[in-house]
């Protein structure tokens, strides 16, 4: 651009106050402004008359740019406002101070740390643009910004898409060309394949841009550079990035992270941008250790190298260890660690120990719904055959080849409740010992047994049987003796409810020592073969667990680690392992009359609410596609891709549908009104409540039912007035309202002791539903009011039940479940998760699935 | 009293389901009743001043660490005071700020006579106590507290102790 051309400092632009330039391409110039109106700096990006069409696609524009802004992300610039002046279209964004990623890739190769660093920031914003449906398409380092502190935000995300001239892309050293069939729009040097090719693009071509950077940032030189830009674009058509040092000593798991970006064949990258973004976050939390396991192993290797690499290459790319056919050819001289899938079933492994021969290993698992069953299978061959009774569960097997089993097992999500009993291996017919047993261990001359049950509500660890060592209100779980039988390793959880827990060992006289502890979950427990160590599946979020172990004075190391949950089952006394991989998905069903659709979204999709025609439902996402932290979402029974409306966990939708109510937890627990449709969320004040359980709506759409703790963590019900804010209390202290009348003069409330009570908001008098049993679950009321649809939650089966208020008499009306049972785990459990429409003929649910096969692992270091 | 025991141990069921171990970790924990959210709003509802009896070489000292019972009191919301003395119990009740009286077994007894006549409850606890006395305690005492026991469990006893002294609160 010509500086002529560009504005002067004090020059008004719709509102905005020019301050100084920051730079300029061929789509126009970025300068420093002001906001009078808001006290503020901005950056104000002008176009070029010219530089996008007028009418129709500038609203386009204009509405697209809205959309990106609505990403809110730390990693994506906020748009602030669009407008015109004077024939000039401008956008209003967050001013960030920093460089462009182009200038700091000027400082040369970053450090495989840093550069990783900076990946992971940007590969989460792309994650977070493209599970909205926005693409960048013109991702290059020049629309990167790096703050100071090292923090990175991506420009112009959506402004590709729907402009008409490829020269609004067009920098000052890159130019893009224009097929004769197609437009090419992208820088080039960053453009995907198909780009270049002038086919429709979509989020992997921004992955493949990704790719570039990444290359960029770790070798310090462009992936495709050639002197002109037609030369270029071939190489990207053509070639692969040039083999430089840097990249060639790279961990093979992040090496093939980047081939798998800059694939030629869109197909062969990754299909969500998420699961991008997730591998790199592993690759970055374990890069010491990658590194660490490099060196160590695999210098001057090169069939190492490959193996390493075609390994990882695996785990990243299925999540899966599908690691039988990892390694075709290697040897176990290579150091990495090799699988052997041993189980194939549909559903999942509870428990698996090794026989005493080494070679046979025993487990049992609940395939396609079927109860619990336990299985002989060897090495040899993929074959199973079924030991012991139905509903059995291996908890050990003792040296001189004793089966402990857990009989009757009671799945409590994946582990085994029940009664304790003996049988040799080759035997039919088990010994009882003793009931409600969580774990069994036999002790190593295979004598007696220890083991961890239930007794008057308290946990126990009892041995030899009959002798309690340690008694705990505490949840216990996963006993295993040490290999000289002289202490006994064991996890307490601090709450029943809780994942946390600390890894303790006891001694034979009772004394307690803990060795471990600070993970947000942790589970399973195997002595390596000299007593050393304790390993243990653990990991630092929820629901995602690795392979640590923990040495008796405290310390702690990453044995292993791959995307997914890892579940370790066993150590055997030459090092290898039994493992088990999990895959843990949140699902969401509707259901009519006619016909049953499985709605779930991305990978924790958990129910909120249904509109009351039944065909839009309000729910939100919590897992690892949102990184754990709770995402809002709207969708409709079509095929169209579900809204993302905003942060939180959804409650419920407005009577008109237009708002959607959440309840966010940061800094404070507050609700906030998340638009359906145009328009900006809103903050409710939580006037002093210090805690919110649930909210609903009453159905004048004007006022909240809040239930919460106030300042002095009381619970109570209230009543919020959404247009004033003011909060009143309703009912009593410690009565929990859970439905509002649909004439909104009354609520349900509960009596912790009496049970359900119908209360009135104009003070006459409260009426018991004494014939309403406390266990039942209310989920909605009949529109005409005469009618509860409850939930009976004592049920293993989704039962709803319409309670008649007047003759207090129930009917089962309908029956939930998924369709199919393959690893079902919970239907529905907490609160919300169910939803129906008020005249009964809708519903939506969230049943929670867990699937993961065995696999054997050699070549773990002990 | 059928209808209490079914409504008590519904609620024990309740919250015993409530916190089934890792089940909440599919479901949402947030949003859930369970739990302290559970006791806290048992705690509202069914407000308790304790006094707790503990004279010296009680067996309720033991009992009570057994139970993290003053930890959990306080964390749920319910009052306490501790004594020592009959005497300081005596002057206590005639503040009329209570309504539960906490007692080993082995004292209850000899408080019982004094309580009779108020609208107080007492809350017998067994703790180290021999199989035959156990058994005794649980066909004498109306509300008895087991030591040790998960607090859900004794937390609910207290609860309906002081349903007891006031039956349900109602709406005027």
């Amino acid at each position: 651009m010509d500086p002529d051309q560009l504005l002067a400092r004090g020059v008004r632009l719709g509102g905005y106050e020019i301050v100084e330039p920051l730079g300029a391409g061929g789509m126009g110039a970025v300068y420093r402004a002001y906001d009078p109106r808001l006290n503020r700096l901005v950056a104000l990006k002008v176009l070029n008359p010219g530089a996008v069409g007028g009418g129709a696609p500038l609203r386009r524009l204009e509405q697209e740019a809205r959309a990106a802004s609505a990403l809110n992300h730390p990693g994506i610039v906020t748009i602030h406002d669009t407008g015109e002046s004077e024939g000039r279209f401008y956008i209003v964004m967050e001013l960030v101070e920093g460089t462009t990623l182009r200038q700091f890739l000027r400082r040369g190769p970053r450090p495989l740390r840093k550069a990783l660093h900076i990946a992971t920031q940007l590969a989460a914003a792309l994650a977070k643009a493209h599970e909205a449906g926005v693409v960048h398409r013109d991702l290059k380092p020049e629309n990167v910004m790096v703050t100071p502190d090292e923090h990175v935000k991506i420009v112009d995300f959506g402004l590709a898409k729907l402009t008409d001239r490829s020269t609004l892309f067009k920098s000052e050293q890159d130019s893009a060309t224009e097929s004769g069939q197609g437009v090419i729009r992208g820088t080039v040097g960053y453009m995907a394949p198909e780009q270049v090719r002038g086919e429709p693009a979509d989020a992997r071509a921004d992955q493949f841009a990704f790719g570039a950077i990444l290359y960029e940032l770790l070798s310090g030189s462009r992936a495709f550079q050639r002197s002109t830009s037609v030369e270029t674009l071939s190489m990207i058509l053509n070639e692969d990035p040039p083999e430089d040092t840097v990249i060639t000593a790279l961990p093979p798991s992040l090496r093939w992270l980047l081939n798998r970006c800059l694939a030629k064949d869109a197909r062969d990258r990754y299909a969500s941008t998420r699961d991008l973004a997730l591998d790199l976050v592993a690759l970055r939390d374990h890069s010491a250790e990658l590194l660490r396991v490099d060196k160590r192993r695999v210098v001057n290797n090169p069939l190492a190298w490959a193996t390493a690499g075609i390994f990882a290459a695996a785990l990243v790319a299925t999540g899966y260890l599908a690691a039988r056919t990892v390694s075709p050819g290697a040897s176990a001289e290579a150091g990495a660690p090799r699988f052997k899938q041993v189980t194939f079933g549909r559903g999942h492994v509870v428990s698996a120990r090794f026989a005493p021969d080494g070679k046979t290993i025993l487990y049992s698992a609940s395939w396609g719904g079927a109860p619990v069953q336990s299985y002989e299978t060897r090495l040899t061959g993929p074959e199973s055959r079924p030991l012991g009774p139905a509903g059995s569960s291996v908890a050990s097997i003792s040296s001189k080849g004793e089966l402990a089993l857990i009989l009757g097992c009671r799945l409590d999500w994946a582990n085994c409740v029940g009664t304790l009993a003996q049988m040799p291996q080759d035997g039919d017919v088990p010994r009882e010992i003793m009931e409600d047993v969580l774990s069994a261990d036999w002790s190593p001359e295979g004598q007696t047994l220890a083991a961890i049950r239930t007794a008057n509500g308290l946990y126990q660890l009892d041995y030899p049987p009959g002798t309690t060592l340690y008694k705990t209100a505490s949840k216990l779980g996963y006993l295993r003796f040490s290999p000289r039988g002289d202490r006994i390793a064991f996890l307490e959880y601090e709450e029943i409810s809780a994942e946390q827990g600390v890894l303790k060992v006891i001694d034979l006289q009772g004394r307690v020592q803990s060795v471990g502890s600070g993970w947000a979950q942790i589970r399973d427990i195997a002595w390596t073969a000299d007593g050393t160590e304790i390993w243990v599946s653990a990991g630092d979020r929820a629901r995602i667990a690795s392979i640590y172990a923990v040495s008796m004075s405290g310390m702690r190391r990453l044995v292993f680690d791959v995307p997914g949950a890892l579940f370790l089952q066993d150590l055997s006394r030459d090092g290898r392992a039994l493992v088990a991989h999990g895959l843990a998905r949140g699902n969401m069903v509707w259901s009519n009359r006619a016909e049953q659709r499985d709605l779930t979204w991305l990978d924790w999709s958990t129910v909120a609410d249904l509109s009351r025609d039944g065909k839009r439902i309000l729910f939100y996402e919590w897992g690892e596609a949102v990184s754990a932290n709770p995402v809002v979402y709207l969708r409709t029974l079509d095929d169209a891709d579900a809204v993302r409306l905003g942060d939180g966990r959804a409650l419920a939708l407005s009577p008109n549908g237009r708002l959607a109510l959440a309840l966010q937890e940061s800094p404070q627990p507050h609700l906030v009104l998340l638009p359906t449709g145009a328009g900006v969320s809103r903050e409710l004040s939580a006037q002093g409540l210090a805690d919110i359980y649930w909210a609903r709506w009453f159905p004048d759409g004007e006022r909240l039912l809040i239930v919460g703790e106030d300042a002095d963590r009381t619970p109570g019900s209230y009543v919020q007035r959404i247009e004033t804010g003011a909060l009143e209390p309703i009912a009593e202290k410690g009565l929990l309202a859970v439905l509002v009348a649909p004439d909104g003069r009354s609520v349900l409330v509960n009596d912790p002791l009496e049970g359900y009570i119908i209360w009135p908001l104009d003070n006459t008098p409260p009426r018991a539903l004494q014939s309403l049993p406390p266990e039942y679950r209310p989920i909605q009321w009949s529109e005409d009011g005469r009618f509860l649809y409850v939930r009976d939650s004592e049920s293993s089966t989704v039962q709803i039940l319409r309670f008649d208020i007047a003759t207090g008499r129930t009917a089962l009306v309908k029956q939930l479940k998924p369709a199919d049972p393959a690893g079902v785990v919970g239907i529905a459990d907490g609160r919300g998760e169910l939803a129906m429409t008020p005249d009964g003929e809708t519903y939506l649910f969230t049943y929670w699935t867990f699937l993961r096969n065995l696999y054997l692992v050699e070549g773990l270091s002990p | 009293m059928l209808t209490r025991t079914f409504a008590a141990s519904s609620l024990l069921t309740l919250l015993v389901a409530s916190a089934a171990p890792d089940l909440l970790a599919c479901g949402d924990k947030s949003l859930s009743a369970g739990g302290i959210r559970m006791q806290r709003a048992l705690a509202a509802r069914y407000p308790a001043s304790v006094l707790i009896y503990n004279p010296a070489g009680s067996k309720l000292q033991g009992a009570a660490r057994e139970l993290n019972l003053l930890d959990t009191l306080r964390k749920v919301g319910h009052q306490y005071r501790e004594v020592t003395t009959a005497q300081e119990l005596q002057a206590s009740l005639a503040s009329g700020q209570y309504n539960i009286v906490l007692a080993h077994v082995a004292e209850a007894r000899d408080l019982q006579p004094a309580l009779a006549p108020s609208r107080v409850a007492l809350i017998a606890v067994a703790y180290q106590l021999s199989d035959a006395e156990a058994a005794e305690a649980a066909t004498v005492w109306r509300f008895l507290i087991k030591a040790p026991s998960l607090a859900t469990r004794y937390l609910t006893t207290i609860a309906d102790a002081v349903r007891s002294t006031t039956g349900t609160p109602r709406k005027a």
